[in-house]
């Protein structure tokens, strides 16, 4: 099942009531809708208000959502209309519909890092998580290395990773499930540390 | 878990993706280690972000809003239409159930439909037109007693009605 | 709870009667149910309440949520739409201002009628008593709160039924519900989060819009009210219990020579409005019945004139005013 349809079942299941599956949604696609915000809202604190806002907006405009575009599509339009409004309420020029309307921009992804979070605490805990993940990352035998960069860097189906790989579909799926747990086991006591340990 | 990490990739086969995504609504637990992953696909593209306390304002928002509960669309009710019943029909008391389409949708409105059972010919005469039942609405609600009693339902029974609404 | 629920049930299934047989001890029931409908209609407007409520007519649903309070002998009101197109009212006294961000239209109009006179008139209490028969049922609860219920049973199928459902406590409607006359709901509406009393802050009564609305279409619907007195249509024959309450000329704005006589008829509780306008000549006017959500609408020519009747009553009592209605002196 593709990530269209993913995002599908996760929206029908919300839209039943569980919200659980609109915080999977959130989980996944809050970078992506913060780096987007971030190209028209400077401060790193209030593109992360802004993001916010526009997942509650969606949440409540998601009864109207009906499949016909893909969820991050309609996300994309209620999160560039959140900033708008913002920007104006700021009195701040609104960016002009063209720098931004375009189907390409939605998929635009300029790989710019989001501008520092602002909190000293945030950052330090920014700047933990990175140097966990690639230590973590440097130490993990060769082919569960791979087998997760080629996921998650490049982008690639499991079925293409076996090819490149040479190896089956299984071991693909295996690997990369072993990668993630063994960075997700160092992650775990730093991020068990914040603040606020119940997520 | 290696299930979550293949449901995330779009790997899993529609019935067992189906089953595990509503397995993972079980459990706070299962939605962690959905974040997780997550987090380490975002760190290893450069973005790590503020880890858990960003999640956590979120959560304790989405806490916070009353639970959507949107009814099951049902396929066949798209397009909110106004039938406009022939004068024969009327006569023999067939009442048409029908939904204005959403006030301010241009050019949304459609004031002719099929003739209903009871046959009539299709009247050419000018039917209802929407902006003006949107008035007569209105005008009506301004003005009704019972919104002494019914309060806020006669708002929304006038100017709340919305396209097609959300089917049950 | 479920034998609560059973007999609830009963109520429901009975054939004739709307709400079933009842052992009543008459006069007494009715003045402390009657009493009830008063508590109702001041409670919304005197106290300071917060909540969320479900609307669902037919296919209809829709959430809301709403923020009332009283401050100083004015009342202000928040009505927010929590799906669908993100819509927000907000009233103050009788002066309602909507903002519809979706198509930037801000609409600001009068409310004359009903708000401006306290509660419910006596005259109003008398027909609602004539034209229904009101009882006390069972307590129930609604959105963590303790309900009574109240059946108002038509006493005749020109009218709905409607259960009631208020706050022991305050009196403040809580859910209600319209029942027509094969016992199917028509509409109903119930809070499904309250929290009443406390003090709200202004904040809370402001529409987020406020500041980007100046920028947005604005739209204002007026309405003249004529005297009574120079009543220009009856309804001969009869829609029983429909009494004319209201007349009036409204102008319409855009529209060139438009006027438009809108006057109510009610039974002190359900109302219907005719509203009669000039037809274009030459143009035949299409006669016919829809319906609207909870609302029976029927339109029909009449000599120079169109007509539409419309109203929270079944069909049959729109169109029986629809085919009384003459004009006075002819």
């Amino acid at each position: 099942m593709g990530d269209r349809e993913i995002d599908q079942q996760l929206v029908e299941r919300a839209q039943r009531g569980d919200k659980r599956a609109f915080e999977m949604l959130v989980v996944k696609y809050q970078r992506k809708l913060g780096r987007l915000l971030s190209r028209f809202i400077r401060d790193a604190g209030e593109v992360e208000d802004v993001t916010q806002e526009a997942f509650i907006k969606a949440y409540r405009a998601l009864p109207s959502f009906r499949g016909e575009s893909a969820f991050y599509t309609w996300l994309y339009r209620i999160g560039i209309n959140t900033a708008k409004n913002y920007l104006v309420a700021m009195g701040r020029r609104a960016p002009t519909t063209t720098e931004f309307d375009s189907e390409e921009a939605e998929n635009f992804d300029d790989g710019d890092q989001l501008r520092d979070v602002n909190t000293p605490e945030a950052e330090l805990m920014s700047k933990q998580i990175a140097t966990t993940v690639n230590e973590t990352m440097q130490a993990l035998p060769e082919e569960l290395r791979t087998a997760i960069t080629l996921r998650e860097i490049e982008g690639l189906s499991y079925e293409d990773i076996a090819t490149i790989m040479n190896c089956p579909i299984g071991t693909v799926r295996s690997r990369i499930f072993r990668a993630r747990e063994t960075i997700a086991e160092r992650l775990r006591p730093l991020l068990g540390t914040s603040k606020d340990k119940r997520w | 878990m290696e299930r979550i990490s293949a449901l995330m990739d779009g790997e899993l086969e529609g019935g067992d993706a189906a089953a595990e995504i509503k397995r993972l609504g079980t459990s706070n637990d299962h939605v962690q280690t959905w974040a997780m992953y997550h987090l380490i696909g975002d760190a290893l593209r450069g973005d790590p972000g503020g880890g858990v306390a960003t999640s956590l304002a979120m959560r304790e928002r989405l806490a916070a809003e009353p639970t959507i509960l949107a009814p099951r669309r049902s396929p066949l009710v798209r397009k909110a239409r106004l039938y406009a019943l022939s004068a024969a029909a009327s006569v023999a008391g067939v009442a048409v159930v029908g939904w204005l389409a959403y006030m301010n949708q241009p050019g949304g409105f459609d004031g002719t439909g099929p003739s209903m059972a009871g046959g009539g010919a299709q009247s050419a005469a000018l039917a209802l037109d929407e902006s003006m039942v949107r008035e007569y609405l209105l005008a009506h609600q301004q003005h009704s007693p019972s919104s002494s009693v019914q309060g806020v339902a006669t708002y929304i029974r006038t100017v709340g009605m919305r396209e097609g609404g959300t089917a049950r | 709870m479920s034998l609560r629920h059973a007999a609830v049930a009963a109520l429901w299934v009975a054939v004739q009667p709307v709400f079933g047989a009842f052992a009543a001890d008459g006069g007494l029931q009715q003045t402390e149910a009657l009493a009830w409908l008063q508590r109702i209609a001041s409670a919304a407007r005197q106290l300071n309440y917060t909540g969320v409520f479900v609307y669902q007519a037919g296919e209809v649903t829709e959430t809301s949520r709403i923020v009332h309070a009283v401050d100083g002998g004015v009342e202000v009101e928040k009505l927010e739409a929590l799906d669908g197109p993100p819509r927000e009212i907000i009233r103050r006294n009788d002066e309602l201002v909507t903002y519809h961000p979706e198509t930037r239209t801000v609409r600001a109009e009068k409310r004359r009628g009903a708000r401006s006179f306290p509660a419910l008139l006596p005259e109003q209490l008398n027909s609602i008593a004539e034209h229904y028969e009101v009882r006390k049922a069972e307590v129930e609860r609604v959105a963590g709160f303790d309900a009574q219920v109240l059946l108002l049973e038509p006493r005749d199928q020109y009218r709905y039924g409607h259960k009631l459902w208020a706050d022991t406590g305050t009196g403040l409607l809580l859910k209600a519900k319209m029942i027509g006359e094969r016992h199917q709901p028509i509409e109903q509406f119930a809070f499904t989060q309250l929290a009443i009393g406390g003090a709200i802050s202004r904040k809370q009564l402001e529409s987020r819009y406020a500041l980007e609305a100046a920028g947005w279409r604005s739209e204002r619907f007026s309405s003249n009210e004529a005297s009574v007195s120079e009543p220009g249509w009856m309804i001969r024959g009869s829609a029983p219990g429909f009494r004319k309450i209201l007349e009036m000329r409204r102008s319409r704005e855009g529209v060139a020579g438009g006027s438009l006589t809108h006057i109510v008829f009610s039974d002190g509780l359900a109302s219907v409005s005719v509203f009669i306008e000039p037809a274009v000549p030459r143009q035949k006017v299409a006669e016919g019945l829809t319906q609207q959500g909870a609302i029976n609408i029927y339109y029909r020519g009449l000599g120079e004139h169109r007509v539409t009747v419309l109203g929270e009553t079944p069909a049959a009592t729109v169109k029986l005013i629809a085919n009384t209605l003459a004009q006075t002196g002819k």
